[in-house]
C-alpha cells in the first residue's frame, strides 16, 4: 500500500490535536495584568504540548518520507501512536483544572513515554514493510534520540512523583534536543 | 523533503481555527436593539480574526506553490507560525469577556507580532532550503508588505494601553493592505 492516505489521516487527527488544546485555555476574567499572572502555567503547558505534538508530527513525517510503502500492521502501529498522542489536550485540560501537580506531571510523562514508544513501534513496523535498501533501513540505523527520548521519560517518571518540577524540566529539556535541526536526515531523502 | 504534508498539516489547523471561531460567538440575549448592539465588537473581533487567519492561509498557499524542497527549519518556522494562528480564537473569547480593552488589544497585537515573525522565518527558511535559485526567492522580491504590516502591529501594540481603538483601527488598516492582491507569485505559477 502507498503512504498517501496514513500520512493524510495522520495530518488531520494531528491537526485536531494540536488546535482543540486551545479551547481549554482559560481568558482573564478581569482587566489589568494581575489578572494574567494565574493563566501563565496553563499557557507554558499548552506551548509544551503544542512543541510535542509538533515533535511528534516531525518524527512521523520523517520516518513517512523515508518509506515507500506501509501494510496492514503499519497501519495498526499508526493508530496506536495517534492514540496516545490524542490524550495530549487531555492532559492539558487536566493541567488547567488541578495546575502543576505530581499527578498531571505524572501524567504527562506517562502519556509522553507511551508516545515515544508507539513511533519506535511504527518505525519496527515501517522497517519491516520495506526493503532493506529503502532510506528507511539507513534512518532506524540512527535512531539515538528517539533512544534518548525513550529513556529521558522512563527516569522522568519516578522523579515526577518527588519533585515535579526537575520532571518538568527534563520534559522540556527533551523537547529542546529535537529542536536541534538534523542535516543528515535531509541529505537521506534528498 | 517535499512540501506536500506540510501544506495537509497546515491546511488542517487553519480550517479548524477558523471553525473553532465560530464557537466564542452569541447570540442577543433578547429581541432588542440593544441586545443586538451587545454583541457587535464580539462580531467584529471575530470577523477581523477571521481575515487574518484567512489571510495568512492565503499568503501561505500562494507562496508553497513556489516551494519545491522543506527543510527541519522550514518544518519548525511553520510549527511556530501555527501555534500563533491558534491563539486567535482565544483572543476572540478573551474579547468577548471583557469588551476591547486595552490588554486583550494589546494581547491581539502580539498574536499578530508573532504570526508575521514566523512568516517571515518562513520565508528565510524556504529561500534558505532552495538556494539563490528560488522561486520564493525571486517571487517575493523585498518583502515591503511583510514589513510594512509587521511595523504597524509594532506601533499598535503600545497605543493599545492608550488607546485600544486607534490600535483596532491600525489592525483593520493592515488587513486592508493585504487584502490588496499579492500578485508576485500569481504571474509565477
Amino acid at each position: 500500500m502507498k503512504t498517501d492516505r496514513v500520512n493524510a489521516f495522520t495530518d488531520g487527527v494531528i491537526a485536531i490535536i494540536i488546535t482543540i488544546m486551545v479551547l481549554e485555555l482559560p481568558v482573564p476574567k478581569a482587566a489589568g495584568m494581575a489578572a494574567l499572572k494565574p493563566e501563565a502555567t496553563l499557557f507554558a503547558a499548552y506551548a509544551l504540548a503544542f512543541i510535542k505534538v509538533g515533535i511528534y508530527w516531525f518524527q512521523h513525517h520523517h520516518l513517512l518520507q523515508a518509506s515507500r510503502r506501509v501494510d496492514g500492521r503499519v497501519l495498526l502501529a499508526n493508530l496506536f501512536f495517534l492514540f496516545w498522542l490524542s490524550l495530549v489536550p487531555f492532559v492539558v485540560r487536566w493541567v488547567g483544572e488541578a495546575g502543576v501537580t505530581r499527578d498531571t506531571v505524572l501524567a504527562f510523562g506517562v502519556i509522553m513515554l507511551l508516545c515515544a514508544m508507539s513511533v519506535a513501534i511504527l518505525r519496527a513496523a515501517l522497517l519491516a514493510a520495506n526493503e532493506a535498501d529503502a532510506p528507511i533501513a539507513k534512518l532506524a540505523a540512527r535512531g539515538r534520540k528517539g533512544q534518548a527520548t525513550i529513556i529521558a521519560y522512563i527516569i522522568a517518571i519516578p522523579i515526577a512523583l518527588m519533585w515535579p518540577m526537575v520532571a518538568v524540566a527534563i520534559y522540556f529539556a527533551v523537547a529542546a534536543m529535537w529542536l536541534m535541526p538534523d542535516k543528515s536526515f535531509e541529505q537521506l531523502t534528498d | 523533503m517535499k512540501p506536500d504534508r506540510l501544506n495537509a498539516l497546515t491546511d488542517g489547523v487553519v480550517a479548524i481555527v477558523l471553525t473553532i471561531m465560530v464557537l466564542e460567538l452569541k447570540f442577543p440575549e433578547e429581541a432588542t436593539l440593544r441586545a443586538v448592539m451587545a454583541v457587535l465588537p464580539l462580531l467584529g473581533a471575530y470577523l477581523l480574526a477571521f481575515i487574518y487567519v484567512a489571510i495568512y492561509w492565503n499568503n501561505h498557499h500562494h507562496m508553497m506553490q513556489s516551494a519545491k524542497k522543506v527543510t527541519g527549519a522550514v518544518l519548525w518556522a511553520n510549527h511556530s507560525l501555527l501555534f500563533f494562528l491558534t491563539l486567535f480564537p482565544l483572543m476572540i473569547r478573551w474579547i468577548d469577556e471583557v469588551g476591547p480593552t486595552h490588554l486583550p488589544v494589546a494581547a491581539f497585537g502580539l498574536v499578530l507580532v508573532g504570526a508575521s515573525i514566523c512568516y517571515l522565518l518562513l520565508e528565510r527558511a524556504l529561500i534558505g532550503a532552495e538556494g539563490d535559485g528560488s522561486g520564493v526567492k525571486s517571487a517575493l522580491g523585498g518583502g515591503m508588505k511583510e514589513w510594512v504590516s509587521f511595523a504597524g502591529y509594532v506601533v499598535a501594540l503600545p497605543v493599545a494601553f492608550v488607546s485600544p481603538l486607534v490600535s483596532i483601527g491600525i489592525y483593520v488598516a493592515v488587513a486592508i493592505l493585504w487584502l490588496v492582491p499579492d500578485r508576485r507569485f500569481e504571474h509565477r505559477a
